[in-house]
Order: structure tokens, then sequence, then C-alpha cells
């Protein structure tokens, strides 16, 4: 057994096209997950039956299916209704239909981790649910949404892997495709583990970045909690009152 | 082409038999998890400090990395340093391995909700680390994390179609070969995916009884 660096070397080029394909996966993917996940929990958080009904079956449906067979699924029924599309926006749609049911599950969880006082408070002083939810919930839920986010977004990365057995060129296929050419399978799947790696760690990263600067409320929330009713109000508003 | 249900029927009894084998899988994956994450958390315990960060390393990896690469990664890698497994094998190792990492974690939570009062009155009661572990700490620690471990073992199905990558004839695979044969692959798909949410759904809904079971007891 030798570590013989020339192969990653000489395939470089693939490698890093593959990367960027995997990048692409993900970063479109999860726009779209992000923004079709939160249209569903605001469906699943409706009072209208029907709307709940379809969110509830929708999330149900793709979180209970492996993700290969949703890949697989979709890859084949599209031609079926007569639409062709490359391998790659297959993989695109079906990474954001499985995103968005977890996405849907995690914003749920994020407007249901803030103190219930806080929405009826919100319409108490006359804020429509539309103004109670965008002022008032939406500002506090990042505490909880961004970590459970995070974790979303590192999966989405991994299961894009998956993507390679319908044929979308990206890192995992571009690694088989080396390992098919040189059986030299060490190498090149140390480098692109490690570029996998890179990937989730530099998410997860930016994550924390991110939730310090969305966190304002929480950190100014905490100091005050202690044996004040009151408290779940962010501090810079219970200041202003007496 | 029209969508013909007929087909999905013909199709069940074979899919049920690839369905067993991935629930073999599935249950031996997630034997050899648990087993190898009680180890490691064992040796968390001990508190020595560089079998920590080599365990944070491991964790840290497999969450990392796609479950289809630590996959290959078995099967191609293990053959040139002289181990040649057999397929199934080679899926099961992989399985285990990647699942062992999310069971440390969920032990982790779980060890920590056993109050340290249990820790002091085995101690205090004169009992040795081997029997405070085996019948005062572990059998506490399993029951807080039976829901978790459930969900656990729900992601562990909903890994075993990657085994057909590495040619095993699971579920996946042996749709694969029908569909190969008769071009049929929406119906066959729909057939597994039907089976698929059959199980996982039931596991999910076992996992919620079995929590609000614990919470009753707790209260």
């Amino acid at each position: 057994m030798t570590f013989d660096i020339s192969v990653i070397y000489q395939y470089w080029p693939l490698i890093l096209k593959g990367f960027g394909v995997t990048i692409a996966l993900f970063l479109l993917s999860l726009v779209w997950s992000l923004a079709l996940g939160f249209v569903i929990a605001m469906a699943r958080q409706s009072r209208i039956g029907i709307l709940v009904w379809v969110a509830v079956s929708y999330i149900e449906i793709v979180r209970n299916i492996p993700f290969m067979i949703q890949l697989f699924l979709l890859f084949f029924v599209l031609p079926f209704y007569g639409l062709h599309m490359s391998a790659f926006v297959v993989g695109v749609i079906a990474l954001t239909i499985y995103g968005s049911a977890y996405f849907a599950e995690i914003v749920r969880g994020a407007i249901l981790s803030v103190p219930k006082g806080q929405l009826e408070s919100a319409r108490a002083v006359g804020m429509s649910y539309r103004q109670a939810m965008r002022k008032v919930i939406f500002p506090q839920m990042w505490g909880y949404f961004i970590p459970a986010a995070t974790n979303q977004a590192v999966m989405q990365v991994k299961e894009s892997s998956i993507t390679s057995a319908i044929t979308v060129t990206e890192m995992t296929m571009a690694a088989q495709i080396i390992q098919g050419d040189t059986f030299s399978p060490i190498e090149v799947f140390a480098v692109i583990s490690v570029l996998y790696w890179l990937l989730s760690a530099g998410i997860s990263r930016s994550a924390k970045w991110s939730e310090r600067r969305l966190q304002p409320y929480a950190q100014r929330r905490h100091p005050r909690r202690v044996a004040d009713p009151g408290s779940s109000l962010p501090a810079y508003e219970r200041s202003t009152i007496p | 082409m029209n969508f013909d249900i007929s087909y999905t029927w013909q199709a069940m009894p074979r899919l049920l038999e690839g369905a067993v084998l991935t629930l073999q899988i599935s249950i031996s994956a997630l034997f050899f998890s648990v087993l190898l994450a009680t180890t490691l958390t064992l040796i968390r315990a001990t508190g020595f400090r560089p079998s920590l960060v080599a365990i944070d390393i491991y964790i840290s990896y497999i969450r990392g990395t796609p479950l289809l690469v630590q996959l290959l990664i078995v099967f191609y890698v293990l053959p040139t340093i002289g181990l040649d497994l057999p397929p199934l094998a080679a899926g099961i190792i992989a399985l285990s391995l990647s699942s062992a990492a999310f069971s440390t974690e969920i032990m982790r939570g779980g060890l920590a909700a056993v109050p340290n009062g249990q820790f002091e009155a085995a101690r205090s009661l004169g009992l040795g680390p081997g029997t405070m572990w085996l019948r005062i700490i572990l059998p506490q620690m399993f029951n807080l994390i039976m829901p978790p471990l459930v969900n656990e073992f729900t992601l562990v199905i909903k890994s075993t179609p990657l085994v057909s990558v590495i040619t095993v004839v699971e579920l996946m695979r042996m749709a694969q070969q029908m569909y190969n044969a008769n071009f049929r692959p929406v119906e066959i798909l729909f057939g597994v995916a039907i089976i698929f949410f059959a199980i996982n759904f039931t596991l999910t809904r076992l996992a919620g009884l079995i929590e609000r079971r614990n919470a009753l007891k707790l209260a």
C-alpha cells in the first residue's frame, strides 16, 4: 500500500470540477429548499385544514422515504411526463424536495421555540398575524433555527454525493471515475473526503458567525431572566416600559 | 406509457424479499453500531485525553463526509490492504462505523441525563466500576436514549439503499434489476417507496410512543 500523490496531481482538474458541481448542487438546493421549506412550514402552521393536511403528508412522505429512492423516482418520473432534464437539474430538484421537508420542520420548531406569550401579546397590542410573525417571532427564532438548519445544510452536502448514482459528475462521481482509471482508491478518496470535511466544517463555521450576528435579541434577553415573569420580552423593548 | 399499478403489485413479492435483506442489514448495522458506541462511550468516560481527541476526530470525520464516500472507502480501500470482503460485509461495516458516530453522540446526551447521584450512590455502596456501569448507569442510559436510538435506526434503514452501489442485492438493487428487465422503473420504485414508508413511519411512531411512555414514567 503506497500513497501515490501524483495521481491526485494528474487528475486534479477533474476533482476540482467535481467539487464545483458539488457546491453548485448544494447552494442551489439550499436556497430553493429554504424557500420551499418556509412556505410549507407556514402551510403547516395555518388554520386551513386542507393546507395543513397537504403539508403534513408532504413532510411525512419525504422524510420517511430514502433520498436515493426519491432521486431515482424523480429521474424516471420526469421523462415519463415528457420533461427531459439533465441529471444535474434532476439532482437539484430532488435535493430541494428532500431538504424542504426537513427545513419545514426546522422552521416550525423554531417558531414554536419562541414563547407563546410573544405572539399573544403582539396580537394583543394590535399587530396583525403577519406583523407579529415578522417583527416579533422571526427575530427571536434564530437561536433555535441556525444550529438545526446548519445540520440540515451539512446533510444536504452529504446527500448530494448520492446524485452520482444518476450520473451527475459531482465530486464522488469524479472520484469513482478516477478510481476506475487508476485503481488507486486510497489517494482519491482520502482527498475527496478531506474536501467534503472542509466543506462541512466551513458551513458550520459560517453558521456560528451568522448566529452571532443574528442573535443580539437572545443575548440581551438572558441576563434578565431571573424570576421575572416579563423576561421573555427582549430587554431592549422592556427598557422602554416603566 | 401510463402508470400501471399492476406492475407494482406484480413486483411486490420479490421487493419484499429484498426488504428482508434490507432489514437484516439495518439490524446488524445497528447492533454493531450500538456495541461500538457503547465501547466508545465507556472509553470517553475514562477521560483519557488522547482517546477523547481520537473519538472527537472520528465523530467529526463521519459527520462531515458523505456515507457514500465512506462506503466506497471501505469497499475499495480494504482490499488494497489485504482484507478482501464480500460487498455485503463491506456494506454492514460501513453502515456500522457511520452509525456508531451518531449513536455515540446520542449516548453522550443520554449519559449526561443520568443523575450524578447515581454514580455517587453506586460508589458509596462500594460497587466496582464494572458493576456500576453494567447494572446501574448503562441500563438507565439505554432507557433514556430509546427514542433517539429508534430514530437512528430509521436513519440506518434509509441509508441502506446506498449499499446497492457496491452491488449488494437489497431492496434497491432488486428493484433496479427488475426495472432493467421490464422497463417499468416508476411503478417498481413506487413499490419500493411504499415499503420504506411503511417501515419508517411505523418506527417513528414507535419512537414517539416510547418517548411518551418514558415521560409518563418520569412524571
